[in-house]
């Protein structure tokens, strides 16, 4: 039993031993290639890590140490500030981004002031600036092209017209490319909000329509949309059941929505009471069925 | 007799050592495991002594209100919890807002942001401010201004219990109210 004990604890001595060992690196003895490598593999090999931890930012920095111009480790450093709701820490970190590659980071960064901080104007600075960085390319952050986040920009803005013409610029080249069924339905949805917005009704039911059509007939803000005009049309008792439809859809979590954010135009249960209330009071008591 | 005692004592002892480098290789695989998935990764504490986001309890503001339950974990550090913070649903908060907020002659721009804490029972303390102006640079708005968005901000009657595994929960959350002219134009996010 004496050696047993040996046996396990010169095993357990050996495994502390490797357990321990790390490499040393001195990166200023490594060419470019080298560097521009083991910081892209520090990057990557600490992407599992909880974001924001100190573990996290501190192999990004070290990423960023070895490469400076590792701008995907360069722009992560951002991310959490963006998240947690700290603006002067983002801008700081997003700024460095941008000046490290521009073409990538600037549209990006347009995406982060639209959404996180509603910042229509720089957000479509900065989609306007990547059409001059990438000429003859559409960019695309977080995978929608630029043309279509303008539109929602310009929505945003409630320049209806500018928001239209870019939904047309996205779905036209989309459906050219791809064909139709590629386009992210949104963009039906909200080009027929700027079309409602415009009480341009026949235009907007279009969209709302196609909204449906690609959603497989399940989104409460397609039906509540077409509910509003047809109460604006008096046909009281279609917008009675698309509303309730809308209901429907929305428990059942088909709406319209974003992860850290408000989406643009979201909808609640407040929205489908007070059109109930309108629907009873002040549409005009034609076709109806109670 | 003898030689089948001899047999038993052998058994138990290969029997041992089996279970014993299993379980050595066990420790060894988890902890080679654990190393390379966690333990081998720095963390260089005097820049990163808390993951971003952390709110000083001892620091912060209204911090002595109410008191965090359970073990003090914290939950939604990653984003806040802008599905589940918002007593009903974010448009009641909206509303509210506006409803309660005067613009006293203020003419600031820019956004003011309130990060803070929720408890089990839904009330809101250790807050921690940013202010920020349309250049997202760190500005001082109007003291009274800033004090009043806080004052709404901490109404408890404003924010929900969250709850994980049918129990109660402290969660993180932040509040963005995007400023033009001492207007509020956006609540985010």
């Amino acid at each position: 039993m004496e050696k047993l004990s040996k046996y396990f604890l010169s095993i357990f001595v050996l495994f502390l031993a490797f357990s321990c060992a790390e490499k040393g690196k001195d990166y200023s003895a490594l060419s470019k290639e080298e560097r521009k490598k083991l910081s892209s593999e520090v990057f990557d090999g600490g992407s599992h890590l909880p974001q924001g931890s100190p573990k996290s930012m501190t192999r990004i920095e070290e990423a960023i140490a070895i490469d400076p111009d590792n701008c995907d480790a360069v722009r992560e450093l951002s991310v959490a500030y963006l998240k947690r709701g700290m603006p002067n820490k983002w801008k700081i970190e997003i700024d460095k981004a941008v000046a490290c590659n521009a073409a990538i980071w600037q549209p990006y960064r347009g995406y982060n002031y639209l959404w996180f901080y509603r910042d229509y104007k720089k957000a479509i600075a900065d989609f306007d600036a990547s059409d001059t960085l990438t000429p003859n390319f559409t960019d695309a952050p977080q995978g929608h092209s630029v043309d279509y986040w303008r539109g929602i920009a310009y929505l945003g803005l409630r320049d209806y017209e500018k928001s239209i013409s870019y939904f047309d610029k996205y779905l036209t080249q989309i459906t050219e490319e791809s064909g139709e069924d590629w386009a992210e339905p949104t963009a039906f949805l909200y080009r027929g909000i700027a079309y409602y917005e415009k009480r341009n009704f026949e235009e907007a039911l279009k969209d709302f329509d196609k909204l449906l059509f690609y959603n497989k007939d399940r989104s409460a803000d397609g039906k509540y949309y077409k509910a509003l005009i047809l109460k604006e049309k008096e046909d009281c008792e279609t917008a009675r059941q698309l509303l309730a439809e809308a209901e429907t859809d929305f428990a059942n979590g088909y709406y319209n929505n974003r992860h850290y954010v408000e989406t643009l135009y979201q909808i609640y249960p407040q929205d489908f009471e007070k059109l109930n209330t309108e629907l009873k009071t002040q549409c005009p008591h034609k076709n109806e069925t109670y | 007799m003898i030689a089948l005692k001899m047999n038993w004592k052998k058994t138990i002892k290969i029997a041992a050592l089996v279970i014993g480098f299993l379980v050595i290789a066990f420790i060894g695989f988890s902890g080679y495991v654990y190393y390379n998935f966690y333990g081998k990764f720095k963390a260089d504490e005097s820049r990163y002594p808390h993951y971003v986001g952390y709110i000083d309890q001892e620091t912060a503001l209204l911090n002595d209100n109410f008191e965090l339950c359970g073990d003090r974990t914290i939950y939604k550090t990653h984003h806040g919890a802008p599905f589940d913070a918002y007593q009903n649903n974010k448009r009641t908060f909206t509303e509210s807002v506006h409803k309660t907020y005067k613009n006293e002659g203020y003419t600031d721009s820019g956004y003011v942001n309130f990060r803070f804490l929720v408890n089990c029972e839904g009330n809101p303390g250790w807050f921690e401010i940013i202010e920020i102006n349309e250049d997202y640079e760190e500005v001082s708005h109007t003291k009274q201004m800033v004090a009043q968005l806080l004052k709404i901000t901490s109404d408890p009657s404003h924010w929900a219990i969250y709850t994980a595994d049918k129990m109660p929960k402290n969660y993180y959350h932040y509040v963005s109210y995007k400023i033009e002219n001492g207007e509020i134009i956006e609540i985010l996010p």
